[in-house]
């Protein structure tokens, strides 16, 4: 497969740093903006190196917010968002982890018809069924609440398939061995269970944080309190904000912000994520 | 230390298999019982009945005296080694050996005192804070041996625990097993499928066959006294020879015309009937001058040999019939293909079986 001619490698590495470029001239584009004065991106040529305003532009956003946009700190909109992904992923986390366990380790009736029921909401995404579950929120009255933003998308069809997928994998002397050391099966579970699951769990932390981190439909229907607000919310709110020209230069330095805990929760995980994909400790 | 009872043991599948079919058996204090027969005999199935790892459809288990069918494993008083060690990965060795310790919510002081214990026996002192992926497979047998042994269960099962091992370590370890059985004095029930293993360890060999036990008895009681034609087709190696034989009316044994032994008064079987005669590669020899009484004499024609060192091994056919036959002989010899070789065997020697139902005839 490794090839070691020049022309060959020239070519590969053309690729690869045109696919890089592409991927990264957004990013780039962002972090530029986010430090000029808003008059500098409403000219024509867009400048393509860093001005000299970031820090106002992020203290602007960070603490005043913006007045167009309900006056919301970025700050605060930050932790919602980040009170809500870490909800929906330890949520998440949790009740799949407990579900995969019950289908693979149990036998109880109706076993594979709950297997499949669970299965084939993986099809199923939030927007389906946004009115239905609309209803139900209001009826809990959960509106504007964080159980409103969290509960709802607590529940993941692909984490259960994917933790069933390595219980089974898990050798069956080990339960056997577990049951004869007098473990019990909730025992079994922390004791053995979840440790073996450990860099799963890493690995689907961080699917499932970006996936809360980004949420956008969700929030903006089950909230209207300001206080509320999510960060990628509130940049939608800021490009929308009624007559006034978009302030390109405090979206993108939300922006780049909002990108920065996703960024920071991979490099956080990616050790143990990868040792996830290359240990075989069975 | 405890006796293990089990009465007509039945193991029927939900898809109706029958895995082992009404199984008697006593095993008593501080013996050492080996269970062996083929893949799907139905062995490690009673043992994990035993364990209490699979539901028994049928019949009564007892250990010590007291019926344990519907305990739940940890409550047996039981410790299994299983083949391939299933030792919790993520935890050190000491944690290994002492889960099932602290599950029982024994004192600190107790656990680390047989801890200590096991693992000098064990010679596993060095590598108590290390993980069982750090370990060799021999190592790590001795861990699932030595979490067995701080539980000082009644009863120890053994499924195939040295199957996962290279030859050379399975002697060395079997040796272990033969000396951690005599210090302990504990009760075993071993599974294997592998007789040499079965013969060198067991006070008592129970040799199994579609479920059922054929026969059990000392090492040496079924070598020497088969019951069945299956058990001595699978205890010795290289297998026993067996050869077709039709019984005359004056009781004796003709193959192919000649007569080879007389059987006892016994025998319920009517003239005319075929019967099996086995003889053991072992007891042929090349000592076939003189037919003389006691003798049986056979010839044979060569095919090809197996030179072991101390033995040689010679495989062939039954002079004129296409009866496989093998002679072991000390010592080196060369044969070429096609050699005739005439040999002989003590009439002591030979058994006899029913070639219908398989069963030994006479003494």
């Amino acid at each position: 497969m490794v090839e070691n001619r020049p022309i060959g490698r020239a070519l590969t590495h053309l690729v690869l740093i045109l696919g890089v470029t592409f991927l990264c001239f957004p990013v780039w584009m962002a972090l530029v903006a986010s430090t000029h004065p808003p008059e500098a991106l409403s000219r024509a040529p867009i400048p393509l190196w860093f001005g000299g305003q970031a820090w106002e532009n992020y203290k602007t956003i960070l603490s005043g917010g913006l007045s167009q946009a309900g006056g919301v700190p970025v700050a605060r909109m930050m932790l919602n968002s980040a009170v809500m992904a870490l909800g929906i992923t330890l949520g998440k986390i949790a009740i799949s982890l407990l579900s995969a366990f019950a289908i693979v380790y149990f036998r109880f009736p109706f076993r594979m018809a709950f297997f499949w029921m669970i299965f084939i909401t993986l099809m199923l995404p939030v927007e389906v069924r946004i009115l239905p579950t609309y209803d139900v929120m209001v009826k809990l009255s959960l509106l504007n609440s964080w159980g409103g933003l969290i509960v709802p998308l607590i529940a993941s069809a692909t984490a259960t398939f994917l933790f069933r997928q390595f219980f089974l994998t898990v050798p069956d002397e080990l339960v056997e061995a577990a049951r004869i050391d007098r473990a019990g099966p909730m025992r079994f579970f922390w004791d053995i269970l979840l440790p073996l699951s450990r860099t799963n769990i890493a690995a689907i932390f961080i699917i499932l944080f970006i996936y809360g981190w980004n949420q956008y439909l969700w929030p903006l229907i089950i909230t209207t309190d300001e206080s509320l607000y999510t960060v990628v919310m509130g940049i939608g709110r800021m490009m929308n904000a009624g007559e006034a020209l978009p302030v390109w230069h405090l979206i993108m330095a939300t922006a780049v912000l909002a990108m920065l805990p996703p960024v920071l929760v991979v490099l956080a995980m990616q050790r143990l994520f990868v040792k996830g994909l290359v240990e075989s400790e069975k | 230390m405890a006796t293990v009872e089990i009465r007509d043991l039945t193991k029927i599948y939900p898809g109706g298999v029958s895995a082992v079919e009404s199984v008697n058996a006593t095993i008593g204090d501080g013996e050492f019982v080996v269970l062996v027969g083929p893949s799907g005999c139905g062995k490690s199935t009673i043992l994990r009945m035993i364990a209490g790892l699979e539901t028994i459809t049928g019949g009564d288990l007892l250990i010590d005296g007291a019926r344990v069918n519907d305990r739940e494993p940890g409550e047996r008083d039981i410790a299994m080694v299983f083949q391939n060690y299933a030792l919790y990965p993520h935890m050190t060795v000491r944690r290994n050996m002492e889960y099932g310790l602290r599950n029982e919510g024994r004192a600190k002081d107790e656990i680390a005192r047989r801890i200590s214990e096991a693992a000098r026996m064990l010679r596993l002192e060095d590598y108590l804070d290390r993980k069982p992926r750090q370990l060799s497979g021999g190592q790590r047998q001795r861990v699932a041996m030595g979490r067995a042994i701080v539980r000082d269960p009644k009863v120890f099962l053994f499924d195939e625990p040295l199957s996962n091992l290279d030859a050379k370590l399975r002697t060395q370890l079997r040796a272990e097993l033969k000396a951690l059985h005599d210090r302990l004095k504990a009760t075993f029930v071993y599974v294997t499928h592998d007789q040499v293993e079965a013969m060198s360890l067991a006070d008592r060999i129970a040799i199994m066959n579609a479920g059922r036990i054929e026969q059990i008895g000392t090492p040496m009681e079924v070598y020497q006294r088969p019951a069945t034609r299956f058990v001595a087709d699978f205890i010795g190696n290289p297998a026993m020879n067996f050869i077709e034989g039709r019984l005359d009316e004056g009781g004796h044994i003709k193959v192919d015309g000649t007569d080879v032994a007389q059987l006892g008064q016994a025998a319920p079987l009517h003239a005319g009937a075929k019967v099996i005669v086995g003889v053991r590669p072992e007891h042929l020899s090349l000592d076939a001058s003189d037919p003389a009484d006691g003798m049986m004499s056979l010839s044979m024609a060569a095919t090809f040999q197996e030179q072991l060192g101390a033995d040689t091994v010679i495989h062939g056919k039954v002079l004129g019939t296409d009866d496989a036959l093998t002679l072991r002989l000390n010592g080196i010899h060369t044969v070429t293909p096609g050699q005739r070789i005439n040999l002989g065997a003590d009439t002591a020697h030979l058994h006899f079986f029913d070639a219908e139902t398989g069963a030994r005839l006479s003494a």
